[in-house]
């Protein structure tokens, strides 16, 4: 073996080492994670955009932050939090097409749909999807006819509706103590 | 293998090892009853003292200096020959790779998010969350007015109160 074959030989295996780590299987996304990359190509960039992604470390320390009173164990039991949110470009009827057609597809792929309220401004849609009796994701899908204002909400992880009204509370968002299923 | 073959071994490992030490008893005997051997015997000692009787002529000095080269200095020269050269290099590349892979694979502790990062994923997660409380409060509100109480499913209607229910 000749001794400049040795450095070709571990650029080879580093290369080979790398390559391996590249194509290891990378931490799964929780099976009720819906991705909603779709409603970010309705939204006008020109104006206000929110897209969250939160997973992983940065979600426990959300969870780790927050007192009992202000959801800490609803956070600590959510495995992911994603959220598009923005004013849609468009026409307001080719993005209400959207979200209904989005409702359905959850719907039909084993997704149980809690809330529909429809009138001549707004489209509400939640949908929740449960595992045995438990509730492992959330999808709330809301259009306003009138500013055009979409609101993508996916929540992956364990669910519990009676700590909607504690999040309610720390939120300032009245009557969610109301809910159903709250108690 | 019979006794001529074990006696033809014995003939050559005389000459091979102790040419001129006298042949052992067993070699002796043996050679007393087989004429094959005993006529390899003699020509193997007829080969050899005709070969120490041949003039031996000095290996000229380029030679030499040819053939040391390529033995004695090579072997003591060179701090590594080929074999060993090749047991480093593999040693080399299989330490090389399994601290490539332990740096890569191993475990790693990840820095974990900064205060900042947090404050921000906080709000972020509070607006997201309020968003959602907001789908599940309007829920509620046309629940109990029944304004739509048709498009709102029966799962939340059976929530509504009785006596807020339209007759």
């Amino acid at each position: 073996m000749k001794m400049r074959t040795v450095p070709l030989i571990l650029a080879a295996v580093a290369l080979a080492a790398g390559r391996a780590a590249a194509e290891a299987p990378a931490p799964s996304a929780p099976a009720t994670y819906v991705d909603g990359s779709v409603f970010r190509t309705l939204i006008d960039e020109d104006q206000d955009v929110v897209e969250v992604d939160l997973d992983g470390p940065t979600l426990q320390a959300v969870a780790n932050s927050k007192d009992d009173e202000c959801g800490k164990e609803v956070f600590a039991n959510l495995k992911s939090v994603h959220a598009v949110i923005g004013t849609v470009k468009g026409p307001a009827d080719g993005a209400l097409t959207l979200v209904k057609q989005i409702d359905q597809k959850l719907s039909a792929s084993g997704w149980k749909r809690i809330t529909l309220i429809k009138d001549e401004s707004d489209f509400i849609s939640v949908l929740t999807h449960l595992s045995g009796a438990k509730i492992d994701g959330l999808v709330a899908l809301i259009f306003s006819m009138d500013d055009k204002e979409i609101v993508f909400v996916n929540l992956a992880g364990a669910i519990d509706l009676n700590n909607i009204g504690q999040i309610g509370n720390c939120l300032n968002v009245p009557g969610l103590e109301h809910v159903p299923g709250a108690k | 293998m019979n006794a001529c073959d074990v006696g033809r071994e014995r003939v050559h490992a005389h000459f091979d090892e102790i040419p001129d030490a006298p042949a052992s008893e067993s070699l002796r005997l043996h050679l007393q009853t087989c004429r094959g051997c005993r006529e390899l015997f003699d020509d193997l000692a007829i080969l050899r003292d005709t070969l120490r009787a041949r003039p031996r002529p000095e290996l000229p000095a380029d030679d030499l200096e040819a053939v040391w080269n390529r033995t004695v200095r090579t072997s003591r020269g060179g701090w590594l020959d080929g074999r060993k050269r090749a047991a480093v290099a593999a040693i080399l590349v299989t330490g090389v790779s399994l601290s490539t892979l332990w740096l890569l694979r191993g475990p790693s502790t990840p820095p974990g998010p900064t205060a900042a990062e947090i404050a921000r994923a906080e709000a972020q997660a509070d607006l997201v969350l309020s968003y959602a409380a907001r789908a599940l409060a309007a829920t509620r509100t046309a629940a109990m007015h029944d304004v739509i109480g048709k498009k709102v499913s029966p799962a939340v209607r059976g929530n509504v109160p009785a006596d807020k229910r339209k007759p």
